[in-house]
């Protein structure tokens, strides 16, 4: 008998409706712009445009109601997890010890219809299977952090979302900042080929959550890190790094090559292979053309070290003394970062 | 610790064991293209063996595309 006055299938059975209704919608969508086309052929006058013009509002409008529904799901999910926790708690009988408790609050799985499964890793709701031992991993790196960054992956742990720990592997892990159907906003990637990242165990976590904390700490309006001083204190810190670079022995030179190529080092030489033009690099770099993207080079800086200040060893020490000024400027973005105080019923 | 003392001794640290072969591809290929292998956006799946041989298959065809010949597609709204 449910404990509380809210009966959890038939919440599961209001989300499975919503996805069916979003997928309704995309398809209408689709059918609109496709029949406008149609009718495109051999009509190409005046009334074609204005009939253009209608559609396109129809469409706008549907993708408004589309991010209605996306974002009152992902409540209800929300909600159906607390509703399951809410119920597992049996303070009557007393045999459970306090830390097999707690660990099912953390390691707490929701199943819905059609095989979904959802569960909270670090307090970050998350789609897909996530290893126990991965966990683990994140979690140690967790309370390894820096403790400012640590604070504030914690104040911001309701607003992330892992869409697919299982993305497959043959895809590249990402953020995805603006919700497209069946893509929704969020964080993509293979939570157990992370836990075997040459690059560090769980570095991909939390260098796309790093990309999400970016954009949420403006709620999803723009990335905090895109501003120019940031930027320009990057190529200056990478700009010195390779003069100093140019100023060595050539013994020295082919040395510090050597220690850069590690897969370790993976962060240190996409920022210097970016703020250097190539000139500088290790293994590690992305391609020349999402360079280009006006506030790539700060997104990825902000992310870079954000991963790093979430228990990643050596790489924190080897960003923050080659890119000081840069890395000092992201302290302050952190410091001045103060997620809406929530109050917790139950820790996750 | 001052930049230049830091990366002394960075340099000055004993030299790890390196992938000789893929050194000397990636400098092929860098020679060839101007950049190199934009390893950050490749999906976890591709080994250093398929990013080998795709440099390989580049250099050869003259083609510097190496995120079509791994078949990896990259979407310009998300990021990396």
């Amino acid at each position: 008998m449910s404990k509380v006055n809210a009966d959890l299938s038939e919440l599961a059975q209001t989300a499975q409706e919503i996805t069916v209704a979003v997928n309704s919608v995309s398809e209408t969508k689709t059918s609109l712009m496709r029949k406008y086309q149609q009718l495109g052929v051999g009509w190409k006058d005046k009334r074609y445009e204005e009939l253009g013009d209608i559609i396109r509002e129809c469409v706008r409008a549907l993708n408004d109601i589309q991010k209605n529904l996306l974002q009152s799901n992902k409540f209800i999910l929300g909600l159906i997890k607390s509703i399951q926790e809410y119920e597992n708690v049996n303070i009557s009988e007393g045999n459970e010890s306090d830390s097999s408790f707690m660990q099912r609050l953390r390691n707490g799985v929701s199943s819905l219809a059609g095989g979904e499964r959802y569960q909270y890793c670090l307090g970050v709701l998350t789609k897909g299977h996530v290893p126990s031992d991965y966990i683990e991993i994140i979690r140690s790196r967790h309370d390894n952090a820096d403790p400012t960054a640590r604070r504030v992956f914690d104040g911001f742990v309701d607003k992330l979302m892992i869409q697919n720990a299982d993305y497959p592997e043959c895809e590249t892990a990402h953020y995805s900042p603006i919700s497209y159907p069946g893509h929704s906003r969020g964080v993509y990637y293979n939570a157990e080929a992370d836990a075997t990242n040459p690059r560090g165990a769980g570095a991909t976590y939390f260098h796309e959550l790093g990309h999400m904390i970016d954009h949420a700490s403006s709620d999803f309006h723009e990335n905090m890190s895109n501003n120019i001083d940031f930027g320009r204190a990057l190529i200056e810190d990478g700009q010195n790094v390779l003069s100093t670079f140019n100023n060595m022995t050539s013994e020295r030179r082919n040395n510090f090559l050597s220690v850069i190529r590690q897969d370790a080092a993976h962060s240190f030489s996409d920022l210097i292979d970016a703020t250097t033009n190539g000139q500088l690099h290790g293994s590690y770099g992305h391609s020349r053309g999402y360079w280009q993207r006006s506030g790539n080079l700060q997104a990825e800086a902000f992310a870079h070290f954000f991963e790093a200040s979430m228990g990643g060893g050596w790489k924190l020490q080897l960003l923050s003394n080659m890119f000081p000024t840069a890395f000092a400027m992201f302290r302050e973005m952190l410091e001045s970062i103060q997620p809406e105080e929530r109050t917790r019923v139950l820790e996750r | 610790m001052e930049l230049k003392d830091f990366m002394n001794s960075l340099a000055d640290t004993p030299v790890p064991k390196q992938d000789a072969e893929y050194v000397e591809l990636e400098k092929q290929y860098e020679e060839k293209f101007g950049h190199i292998v934009p390893r950050e956006m490749l999906p976890p799946s591709i080994k250093i063996d398929d990013i080998k041989k795709a440099m390989i298959d580049c250099i050869e065809s003259g083609n510097g595309d190496i995120l079509k010949v791994l078949n990896v597609e990259i979407n310009d709204k998300y990021f990396y």
